[in-house]
Parts: structure tokens; sequence; C-alpha cells
């Protein structure tokens, strides 16, 4: 699948390149005399923007390469007016000075990404097209000239580099989607709220090396992408945090495994679980890591227990004891004064859904789905086999509608089918 | 940066006499400016900048432990040297604090003013006097502007960081008796770096803004990404902030499961960074130690309930068991990589320094730094807690009994640290846990002398200093 979806870029860049090469040739045409140092410096840029890349589940993104490459396509630096072939110089320029850095990624033993940086290339190649083979005069040639208030151009820059930059983004949502089969919307829904950002920043960053370009030439570049770096430094800074957060949670959900109260791995098979049972569920973002968490979590009162419950497996239990684990749990969450939702949908674990039907009382949907999926993983004691699996999802659909939400128990039957026909 | 006066010191007249002399300076900064080289011509320019002075200022910045701070306001009196001149700096720089008044105190956003314009002024004055090119340019070209702004750019960058640092130094000085020398050097060493970056960012808005022809639309292109970066670094700050307090979760789990150990982790942990500070350990080092100090105990949750009962002597073999808890903590604590560092305080909280302690029976400066600040802020916290067999030490007992501890049981260097910072600080507040422990309890197991000689006498008998020099 991973094989697949790499060579689709790929080849769609491939088809590109080789546009480019033939345009190219066929024209005869060359870079602009005097324009060849910013040309050469642009190069460098994005070699090495390609370097400082910045991933996150499997997608990397190199703002840094992006905009350079954005700032060489907008540019009247290269064969004004010739029909496709400025294109072709771009492509041509930039394709280049990514396989120098996909060669020293290579070199150096680290991941290619090749289909990112193929994505990063058609985003070029689109942005060229816009400014160069589009309207007459084209962009560039209209940027170019004095008459125009700068002010204006600075906007039309900046719209011209938009479609490039949305292109790339939407690529990589797209093959994001495809290997950890996830739904399209959801995926550039995600991309949207959490690169948003540097979007806007990759955004501006071209147009400020076209504008004072006349005034700094190449020097322009690195001073240019300055704003840029310390935007893509900062946003890495709040990716890392967010991920040693995420540590610091399986290491409490690990605290009753390690201290003999619950069966090893348990936490993280139910937070796995609930998490894919919540996607299937139209969980926004958000809400996906409010579950992930609470359920990592769900089984931290039992550290307050004198005697371990066998196995650890709550739904074995006393409903009394289930509630007092509950609320002891709920009671250390909430002492941190930041996971006030989390404890929360931990008070609310146990409560049988009839509560909901009956009494109309208002169950939070996280807490309904732990409640399933916890006593999923409890009777089959994480054991994927066929038989395990059937048994325990019999025994919950004796409770379907009492104890159990329908609708989560119908979702994880889709998890779990879709699981079996994968393996 | 900006003053937060505390009512430490005597922050009356003095405070109120160098605010004075502040204005003053100000004030003949300003003249000098206007002397020297006129007043400002481009006065939207100014309006622009100070109203994106007056902005930036109006945003909180919480950036706690980013390890950069970003201050929009620099930016803009920065590019307003080169654009409106020294005497528009000076005037955009006292601009920009009028977006303060309601979330500082009177008597600070005065002084700010002061600072500001001082500020903007004499660093003004110093690009001027560094050749930087005061008015329109003549001729547009890369060396041209490199070397007529954006070198005197710099230079003037380098004034204003350390007008910066002085002033609020002295301030500090007058309001809460810091020392003025080194708060100076703290100053300057913790923001040298992001001004060397505002002026960076300001050349570039300044390019933008007259020679590429942009205008004041230029600092929207600039600003976008300095806001995107500005928003990122408020999420990480806050997500830094709730993870830290996540950390106080796994606390709380020990206190649940122990009720008599409430407070003694939160206690060990101000006092190892009390320590830290006086050992003068960089301060990523500060912070490692007052995470170690927090989950120091987080081992003792691998122990049955039953042991960790206040009132239970523990046997031979549970003693045994309970001094596995250090190494059990490393293996809680395993796949949380900022922790890697408290970790190592946490491992060895235990061992001592002459080299009897546990798990491995490090010896003196073998045992990692970290380790020896916990094991002195645990064993001086434990001597506060009363136990059933004796009541709490005061502040000047429990020093007193760890000073008589040092290089045998304790780093002496670290014990001084100690006393140095207890002269400064009021003794860290216990809250009530309920039942004291009994010594020889699990509960008890960080008390620094051996529960043995407690019933004999109260008198401290340090263990024998033989072992060091075998």
């Amino acid at each position: 699948m991973n094989r697949r979806r790499v060579n689709l870029t790929a080849v769609a860049a491939a088809v590109v390149i080789c546009c480019a090469m033939w345009s190219y040739l066929a024209a005869g045409a060359s870079i602009a005399p005097g324009m060849l140092l910013f040309t050469v410096v642009a190069g460098l840029a994005i070699t090495l923007g390609e370097g400082i890349r910045t991933t996150l589940d499997n997608s990397s993104s190199a703002p840094i390469s992006l905009a350079a490459g954005i700032a060489l396509a907008m540019a009247p630096v290269l064969s004004v007016g010739e029909f496709m072939v400025a294109t072709a110089d771009v492509v041509l320029v930039t394709g280049a000075a990514m396989m120098v850095a996909g060669a020293a990624r290579v070199l150096a033993g680290r991941r290619l990404a090749l289909g990112d940086m193929m994505a990063r290339l058609l985003a070029v190649a689109l942005t060229s097209v816009l400014a160069h083979d589009v309207g007459n005069p084209n962009q560039v040639v209209w940027t170019s000239n004095p008459a125009h208030p700068r002010w204006l151009v600075a906007m039309a820059l900046v719209a011209t580099a938009i479609p490039g930059v949305a292109l790339e983004a939407a690529l990589r949502a797209w093959s994001r989607a495809r290997a950890a089969h996830l739904p399209l919307p959801f995926v550039l829904r995600e991309e949207f709220a959490s690169g948003g950002g540097l979007a806007l920043a990759v955004v501006t960053a071209g147009p400020i090396i076209v504008l004072t370009r006349p005034a700094l030439g190449a020097v322009g570049i690195p001073l240019s992408l300055g704003p840029l770096v310390l935007a893509q430094f900062a946003v890495r800074r709040h990716a890392a945090v967010r991920s040693t957060y995420r540590q610091t949670i399986a290491a409490l959900s690990r605290l009753t495994d390690l201290t003999g109260y619950t069966a090893s791995g348990h936490a993280a098979r139910v937070a796995d679980l609930s998490v894919r049972v919540g996607r299937e569920l139209t969980m926004g973002t958000e809400e996906l890591t409010r579950l992930e968490y609470a359920a990592l979590l769900h089984d931290l009162g039992q550290i307050a227990l004198r005697v371990p419950i066998p196995q650890g497996a709550t739904v074995l239990a006393a409903p009394s004891d289930q509630q007092r684990i509950a609320d002891d749990g709920a009671r250390i969450v909430r002492g941190t004064g930041v996971l006030d939702d989390v404890a929360h949908t931990l008070e609310f674990q146990t409560t049988p859904y009839r509560q909901v039907r009956e009494f109309g009382e208002n169950l939070p949907r996280n807490a309904r789905v732990i409640k399933v999926v916890n006593a999923f993983d409890d009777l089959t004691e994480g054991s994927p086999a066929k038989d395990a699996v059937a048994a325990a999802m019999e025994r919950i659909h004796l409770g379907l509608g009492y104890e159990y939400d329908p609708a989560v128990v119908d979702a994880l039957q889709t998890v779990l089918t879709r699981r079996a026909s994968t393996v | 940066m900006k003053v937060n006066a505390s009512s430490k010191g005597r922050p009356g007249t003095s405070t109120d006499l160098v605010i004075g002399a502040v204005w003053a300076v100000a004030l003949l900064t300003v003249a000098w400016t206007i002397v020297a080289a006129g007043l400002p011509e481009r006065w939207l320019a100014v309006c622009v900048l100070g109203a994106l002075g007056l902005l930036s200022k109006g945003i909180p910045k919480r950036f706690v432990r980013s390890g950069i701070t970003l201050t929009l306001s620099s930016i803009v009196l920065l590019t307003a040297i080169p654009l409106v001149g020294p005497a528009g700096a000076a005037l955009v720089g006292a601009v920009s604090v009028v977006g303060q008044i309601g979330r500082t105190r009177r008597q600070a956003l005065v002084f700010n003013m002061a600072m500001h314009a001082i500020m903007g002024g004499l660093s003004g004055l110093a690009y001027l006097w560094a050749g930087g090119a005061p008015g329109p340019l003549q001729n547009i070209n890369p060396m041209s502007l490199l070397l007529d702004v954006g070198l005197p750019l710099l230079i003037a960058d380098l004034v204003q960081c350390l007008i910066n640092a002085v002033l609020l130094a002295l301030i500090l000085r007058v309001s809460t008796g810091t020392p003025f020398g080194a708060q100076v050097r703290f100053l300057v060493g913790s923001t040298g770096a992001g001004y060397i970056g505002y002026g960076l960012l300001s050349f570039l808005l300044f390019v933008l803004w007259v020679p590429a022809g942009v205008g004041p639309f230029g600092t929207v292109l600039i600003l976008a990404p300095l806001l995107v970066a500005r928003w990122a670094l408020g999420q990480y700050s806050e997500e830094m902030q709730a993870h830290n307090r996540t950390l106080t979760a796994l606390v709380a789990a020990i206190e649940i499961k122990s009720p008599s150990l409430t407070g003694h982790s939160a206690a060990v942990a101000t006092v190892s960074g009390w320590i830290g500070d006086e050992l003068h350990l960089p301060s990523a080092d500060v912070e490692a130690a007052e995470t170690a100090g927090m989950l120091h105990d987080i081992g003792l949750l691998g122990l049955p309930s039953e042991l960790l009962r206040p009132d239970h002597v523990l046997t031979p073999a549970e003693a045994d068991l309970l001094k596995e808890h250090s190494g059990a903590a490393a293996r809680m604590l395993a796949g949380i990589s900022f922790l890697d560092r408290a970790v190592v305080g946490v491992v060895n909280h235990h061992e001592r320094f002459d080299g009897t302690g546990y798990p491995a029976g490090l010896l003196a400066e073998g045992i990692p730094l970290i380790g020896r600040v916990v094991a002195v802020a645990d064993g001086f916290v434990a001597l506060l807690s009363p136990r059933l067999d004796r009541p709490a030490f005061t502040t000047a007992q429990a020093l007193e009994v760890m000073q008589a501890l040092g290089r045998s049981a304790y780093d002496p260097v670290v014990v001084s640290a100690l006393a140095r910072a207890m002269s400064r600080h009021e003794a860290p507040s216990l809250p009530d846990a309920g039942s004291p422990a009994v010594v020889g309890s699990a509960v008890a197991h960080d008390e620094p002398v051996p529960f043995t000689t407690w019933g004999v006498s109260r008198e401290v008998e340090p263990a024998p200093t033989d072992v060091v020099h075998q």
C-alpha cells in the first residue's frame, strides 16, 4: 500500500520533470544573465531546507524548501515571456536541488520520504505555471512593472503562492489518509488545524523574497526566510511537547501494570481500540485526543486498591468496586487541574447505558466508548484470536442497550471486522 | 521584559527617586535626539509603528520554559530607528507602553515608559553614530543597504539590549535588592540572542518598507509568520504547563496510596530547586532537580499497600524490598524522554556520600550531582516532618543535623548550599498528613540518621567517617 502511494506522487513528478526537460531543450532557453547568483542561492536554500523537516505521523513537510521554491517560481529571474520555458527552468532547478538533498539524506542513512518531496516539487511547478503561464501580461511581467503600487504587487504575490501551498498540504493529507486508512476529509481537517499556521508563514515568505530582491538580491533569500525559520522552530517545539505529554500520560497508564494491578498492556490496547472506534463515530481530533488520554488512564484508580483485582479485569468486579476505582482515578486526574474533561469521562466510565435511556442522564460519549472497549479487552484478555473475539462480542451483545451503547458496539464491530480482514 | 516590583525590601522612596531620575534621563535623551537629528518626517510611519507597538504590548506573552522570548515591540522599536529617526523611535517606545495600562502596576508603567523612550532614543543615536543612513537612501544596492543600514542597526540593537538590562537591573536592585551585576549578566545572557534575531527581522521589515516600496503593508508580511510563531510558542508553554501539572498526578497517585506522604514530594521538589539555584546550576539542571525531587519516591507505588502503613515497622526482608524503590522508579519513568535527566536524580537519591547507600553503593563524587542534591533535600524535609517517636525538627535543628552528617551521609558542598538556601527562604510548608509515621516504617525510610539511634538519645551521631578514607 505504502509503496504504491509513494509511486503515484513520484510518477506525477517524473512526468512534470520530463515535460520540463522537453520544453527546455525545444526552446533552448536559459537563465537570464545576471540572475545566476539568485538562482543558485535559491537552489541552495531548497537543498538546505530539505534537511530541516517537520515530521508528524509519517508525513514530513519542509517549509523552508517549499518557500524558496515558490520564490524561485515567482521571481522575475528566468527566461521571461517564453511559454512554459520559465516553468521548465524552475522545475529543473528545484528538482536538481531536491535530488542533491535526497542523495545526501540517503547517504546519511535518513528517511528519504520521496513522495513528500515530490509533492513539494509539484507545488512549485503549479506556482510557476500560475506566475508565468496565466494571464497577459503574466504575473511576473506585471510584478516587474514599476507603475503598479508595491503593496498591490505584494498582495498579488501572496495570492499566487496560495494554490501551490494548498496543493502540497492536500497531497500530503491524501497520502497520509491512504497510509493510515483514514477518511480524507478527516485528515484534511486535521492537516489544516495543525499545519495551517505554518502554511501561512510559507505563503508570505516567498513574496518577501521576491519583493526584497531588487534591493537585496540573493542576500534577501536567507534573510527573508528568517521569520519562517522562527515559525517552524516554534511549531516543532509545540509538536515535541505534545509528544512528551503523550509519553507522560502513557507512563501514568503503565503504573498499574508495573505495580501488578492490571494485565500488561491493557491500557495501551484499550486506548488504541478506543481511538479507532472514536474515528468510526466521526469524532474530531480534539475529542479523539481526550478519548485517548481517558482510555490510557481509565484504570489508574486501581492504584489505591489494597488488594489487586485478579488480572485487573474491572468488568468482572462488583459495580460498587468499579465505581470506586473510577472515582479514585478521576480524583487523581482532577488533581492535575488541566485534564478536567478526562476526569469527567473517568467518573462516568462504569455508568450503564440504560441510565441514558431511562433517566435521560447525559453520559459523555467518550465514557460510553471506554466502557465497551474496556469490557472487550478484559473479556478477550488482549487476544486477537477469532474465537476469543467472538465470545467477547457475544457477551457484550447480551448487555446491548442495557449496559452498553448500541452505536458504540456497532462501531467496535466494524473496526474488528476491518482488522480481521487486513491481518 | 517589564518590571514586576515585589513587596520585598524597601520599595518606597528610593524606587520613586530612581524612577524620577530615569524620567529625567528620558527627557534629556529626547531633547538630544531632536537636537541631533530633528523631528521625525514620516508621521504616518510613526503612527503605524506606534499602533503596532501598542497592540503587541497588549498581547500577554507567556512562553514559560520555551527557551525563547518573542517581543514584537522590540522589532517595532528597532524598525523605527532607520524609518523615523531617533526622536521618532523614542516616541514609538513611549507610546508602545500605553498598551500595558490595566495590566501593569502604575509605578512599573511609569518606569517602563521612560525606559522604552531611552531605549528608542539612545539606540537611535547609536545608529547615527555608527554611520547609519538617516533618511531616504540615495542609491539602493545590497552592499550599501547592509553597510549603511544593516550594520548600524545591529549596533543599535546591542545598545538597546544593554540599556534594557542595565535599567531593569537598576530598578530591581532598588526595589527588591537583587544584586546589580549578576542581574545585568543574567538579562543580557537571556535576552541577547533574541535581540540579534530582532535586529535581523527589523532590518528585513525596513527593507520591505522603504527600498522595496511596500510601505506599511510590509508589516503584514513580516508579522504574519511571527504571529504564527508566537501562537505556537503560546500553545507550547500552555502544553508544557499542562504537562508539568500532569506529572504531579504521578505524585498524587502515591499520596492516595499512602496519605502519610502528603506534601512530602512537593517540599522535596522545592528544596531541591533552591539548592540547585544556590549551586548555580544551569536552569535545565535546576528544573531537573525539582522534577526529580517531585518524583523521587514514585517507586514506592510498587510496594504492597500493607508495607506503606505509617505504623508498620519494616522487617529486614521488607526493608530490602523497600530498597528496590529507586530502581523501580526508573522503570516507571522510562520512555518519558524529557525526564532522562531527572530520572538520574530519582535513581540515586539514596546513595550516600560515604558509599553506604543504595542501589549501587556509589561513593562521593561518583554519585551524580543531582542525586546528591535530592538526597540532601529529602533528608532535610524528612527531619521537618513529625514522627510518632519524635516531634518535627525546627529548621535550625534540622540544618544542624544535616551539617553534622555532611561528608558521611551527604555531600558537604550540597549541605552548605542548603544552609545558604534556608537563610534566604522560609521552610517549605508541610500539610498535616494525619497520623505521623513510626521511625522504621516505609514512610520514614528517608530519615537521615539510622533510626536505631533515636530511641537512645536525641543527640546526633555522625556515621563513622573512616569508611570514606579506606
